[in-house]
């Protein structure tokens, strides 16, 4: 028996042993290792592309009620038919989804998923053996994009969970350490920046020129930290403006930040503002035109063609053709293309209307050195305050000024007004636009909004929207009839970011012109506006700064940097770069624009009593925003509801 | 064998079926809950918007994580909720036309419960008198203001008009100005005078638009506080008048 037990005992030792044979060990033969990936500059690209891809960047392809990186949500590419951050402000009316609304964004942004993944990146890249150089770059690109996802969440939500390590499922279920608790908004506001230094601190000046301004430079992440820490600025002093109650704001998780934080906060945009424009090397892109008409042609070409302008640009974002390799390009030309030059066959075009509100928002070159926005013209007794809430009942004695066309009331307005909008009666790839509401036939009868046409004193036919074919014009149509949307519903068409002189294909997706992210201008305005709210920094400078930009607008007088010249300069300047909505946000004004709010309109109507026929313009209040009876922004949408609090244990923000 | 074997499987089975039959749905809602917001001085019922007005926030208690819902309350100032779980609850007033509280551990009971907040408003509009001029085709509207606590300012007065009796800062009508003044913003804040006539009007001719057609129009009054500490603040309101125009 004995002899058994030993012998059995020798057998069972000398299986064991055998496992721990290392030809036993082999590598998984279903994925690659981190070595692997690491080991040459293609794989680590790889990498850094999906690390890239985490930021929430809100460019073309940001669908502000929807999400981040949308490429359709209804499995068919070509169904959605435009989207903007701007139809969240009063710069713009997106027609589809019966025009958009006012009202906070409703993204679902809150990528712990994306923060997760950035945290395993940094996990990685420490366990292994890289060149230092290599890893001090690595890991500043991580903390850069840290920056940017918790500055998403911050502007959002205020404080949220701060997590920098790779969360795992502890072995102890009474372990909470899942549950992290929200930091209070200081906190997060002060971690973005932290993350933006530490980017700074090891990201190089100059990139690769095969990266261009898609790798992160230095000077990119000082930009982050300028409009990361003018936004903590901003909200930190204008909290009162809206202030609200409740258990997030007594844990301080929004708000509690003093005007010493403000200031302090100032002072980091400021410094990190004077850094790019002193040490980067970045300058204005054409920054002396020889007049309005040069000037207006670079603002066009510096969105049209971003490459051309990298000496104004930080950090942008490429595309490749989407309508040939899935989830990628944009659909910009496409569904913003006006009706009268709309490409191909689809059935979503014009989806862009510019609002008057925008319009409204430039200056003139009367320049006085007052550097106000000055409506357009269009009654003789100066009154261009009022709004025609139904303009099938416009008073046609009222005192209009006639036009000889569809263009002259724009003459003398800001270049950049020419560069950014398709205005009605202005060539748009050899197309004259047409934006014809109406009309007054000879005995003083109207037709608006409908088909129909007239016989002029001339003898000639005249149509209500100017032309009887379908495409023969490009604002209005029959709104509240069918095929509305893909007419402007505001009178404008927007002009930046679309192809003029180059022909793009008709397919879905196929839009690939950069977006610019972090431009120079941008740069100047965060230091004026940081300067002059703070009284920090140089206050000259900041004046020097403001008219630098309307310099290269041709102007020629020098305006004082007051907050609402800067605030004005920021509308004009950078108009539909997704700006408005979170500088409204962060300056707490959405809630006063907006209670029951409208945007407005320009309705060109063709006058028969008149030989040859004349122009009046009618002012009047968007026809979907009046059908919603007006667009409300309430104060608790300065912070988003923190989603899945009944399970994640979080606290909730005020009023939701 | 056989025979007792399926008699006693059929016998097993009954018993499973049978005991699955067992109520297992959540009870329903078992009580209600009503009553109404009224002024702690002089009783009178608090004026609110029905949409995005205040709200009674009730926080049920005895969940690990203890979320707020709110009760809408109606534009007369009274509310109720005809399907409330009886339980206990802290009843949180934040953000509304009054001084925020709470009323912590307030026991719901089974079937009827009809409570009275006593609150403080901001602003009391009193005195109120909206009357049509037909010499000067003009609503003009007369009132008086009291603060709740010395601390509230005036920030802004306004004469909503609208086509039913939910008038208010979200349900209006927008009023062109003409010879009128529907509305008028205090800017810094005022200081609340009670002695002080307010006037406002709305000029009808100038607004052909809006009252186009010959019907009843329901016009209000509000008032909106400037007070630090309070969050946002909802405007306080007269009872709604009713001119046939």
């Amino acid at each position: 028996m004995r002899t058994k037990i030993l012998f059995i005992s020798i057998v069972a030792a000398t299986l064991f042993l055998t496992t721990c044979k290392d030809f036993l060990e082999i590598e998984p033969l279903d994925r690659v290792s981190p070595e692997q990936v690491f080991s040459d500059i293609s794989g680590i690209k790889t990498v850094l592309a999906t690390v890239y891809n985490k930021m929430p960047m809100e460019d073309f392809n940001y669908e502000p009620n929807y999400s981040l990186n949308f490429h359709g949500k209804s499995g068919s590419n070509n169904s959605d038919g435009g989207w903007a951050l701007a139809s969240h402000t009063d710069e713009a009316v997106i027609q589809s989804n019966a025009g958009g609304s006012i009202g906070s964004v409703s993204d679902g942004y809150w990528d712990y998923n994306g923060i997760r993944q950035v945290n395993q990146f940094f996990a990685t890249i420490q366990s292994l053996d890289l060149d230092d150089a290599l890893f001090k770059r690595l890991s500043a690109e991580g903390h850069f994009v840290r920056a940017y996802q918790y500055f998403g969440l911050a502007k959002r939500y205020g404080g949220v969970p701060i997590i920098t390590e790779v969360q795992q499922v502890p072995s102890d279920p009474t372990d909470s350490s899942l549950y992290v608790a929200r930091a209070t908004e200081k906190a997060t506001w002060d971690f973005v920046l932290s993350e933006c230094d530490l980017a700074i601190a090891d990201l190089p000046e100059t990139v690769d020129p095969k990266e261009g301004s898609f790798r992160a430079s230095k000077w990119a992440a000082y930009a982050l930290k300028s409009r990361a820490a003018l936004f903590a600025a901003s909200v930190a002093k204008h909290w009162n403006k809206a202030a609200l109650i409740g258990d997030a704001v007594n844990l301080k998780l929004v708000g509690g930040m003093t005007s010493t934080d403000a200031n302090n906060y100032y002072l980091q945009c400021i410094n990190a503002s004077k850094a790019i424009i002193d040490n980067s090397g970045k300058q204005l892109y054409k920054p002396n035109p020889a007049n309005a008409a040069e000037a207006a042609k670079n603002f066009q070409t510096m969105f049209e063609d971003p490459p051309s302008a990298n000496i104004e640009v930080i950090f942008k974002k490429a595309y490749i053709d989407g309508s040939t390799t899935s989830q990628q390009g944009h659909c910009t030309d496409l569904y913003f293309q006006p009706t009268q030059t709309k490409l191909g066959s689809p059935y979503m075009f014009a989806r862009y209307g510019v609002a008057l509100d925008q319009v409204d928002a430039f200056e003139d070159y009367t320049d006085d050195g007052n550097g106000v926005s000055i409506p357009v013209k269009t009654r003789t007794d100066g009154v261009e305050d009022q709004y025609l809430t139904d303009p099938k009942t416009f008073d046609i004695s009222a005192p209009y000024i006639s036009y000889d066309n569809q263009y002259d009331i724009f003459t003398g307005k800001d270049a950049r007004l020419m560069g950014s909008v398709i205005l009605p009666g202005s060539m748009w790839k050899g197309v004259l636009i047409n934006c014809q509401g109406g009309l007054i036939k000879t005995d003083g009868s109207k037709l608006v909004f409908t088909d129909g046409s007239a016989v002029g004193l001339d003898g000639n036919t005249y149509y209500c929207f100017g032309s009887n074919n379908i495409y023969g014009y490009s604002s209005f149509a029959k709104l509240g009839g069918s095929w509305d949307a893909n007419y402007s519903s505001t009178g404008f068409i927007i002009k930046k970011f679309l192809q003029e002189a180059k022909t793009v294909n008709s397919a879905a997706w196929s839009s690939k012109v950069d977006w610019i992210d972090f431009r120079l201008a941008e740069i100047y305005l965060n230091y004026a506006e940081a300067a002059i709210e703070s009284g920090q920094g140089d206050a000259a400078l900041a004046k020097t700064y403001l008219n630098a930009l309307r310099k290269r607008a041709a102007h020629t007088d020098e305006i004082p940097a007051t907050v609402e010249n800067i605030i004005k300069e920021r509308r004009v300047e950078l108009a539909f770069e997704g700006h408005r909505y979170w500088d409204l946000v962060r300056r707490r004004d959405m809630h006063t624009l907006y209670t029951l709010g409208t945007r407005k309109v320009l309705i060109p109507i063709l006058d028969l009593r008149q030989n040859p026929p004349k122009y009046m313009f009618l002012r009047a209040t968007n026809y979907y925003d009046q059908q919603a009876g007006g667009r409300t922004f309430t104060e608790r949408s300065y912070y988003l509801a923190i989603p899945g609090t009944a399970t994640n244990q979080l606290v909730q923000n005020p009023q939701y | 064998m056989k025979k007792i074997f399926y008699s006693l499987s059929l016998f097993v089975s009954l018993i499973l079926v049978v005991a699955s039959c067992e109520q297992d749905n959540y009870p329903l809602p078992d009580a209600q809950f009503f009553g109404a917001i009224r002024d702690s001085v002089g009783g009178g019922l608090v004026e609110q918007d029905l949409q995005t007005g205040s709200t009674i926030g009730m926080r049920e208690k005895g969940y690990s994580t203890e979320v707020i819902q709110n009760y809408v309350i109606k534009q007369n100032g009274e509310f109720r909720n005809n399907l409330v779980y009886a339980s206990t609850y802290d009843i949180v007033f934040q953000s509304c036309n009054f001084f925020p509280y709470e009323l912590h551990d307030f026991v719901v009971k089974p079937g009827a419960n009809e409570v009275t907040f006593l609150v403080v408003p901001f602003i009391r509009v009193k005195n109120c008198s909206i009357t049509y001029d037909a010499g000067t085709n003009k609503v003009n509207a007369t009132f008086n203001l009291e603060a709740g606590k010395p601390t509230v300012k005036l920030s802004k007065i306004t004469l909503y008009v609208f086509t039913d009796m939910y008038v208010g800062e979200y349900i209006k009508k927008t009023v062109a100005t003409g010879t009128g003044q529907p509305a008028r913003t205090y800017s810094p804040a005022a200081t609340i005078d009670p002695a002080t006539p307010y006037t406002l009007s709305i000029d009808v001719a100038a607004n052909s638009a809006v009252f186009g057609v010959h019907r009843n129009y329901y016009f209000r009054v509000g008032a909106m506080a400037n007070q630090s500490g309070v969050g946002t603040i909802r405007t306080n309101y007269a009872p709604y008048v009713k001119i046939a125009l």
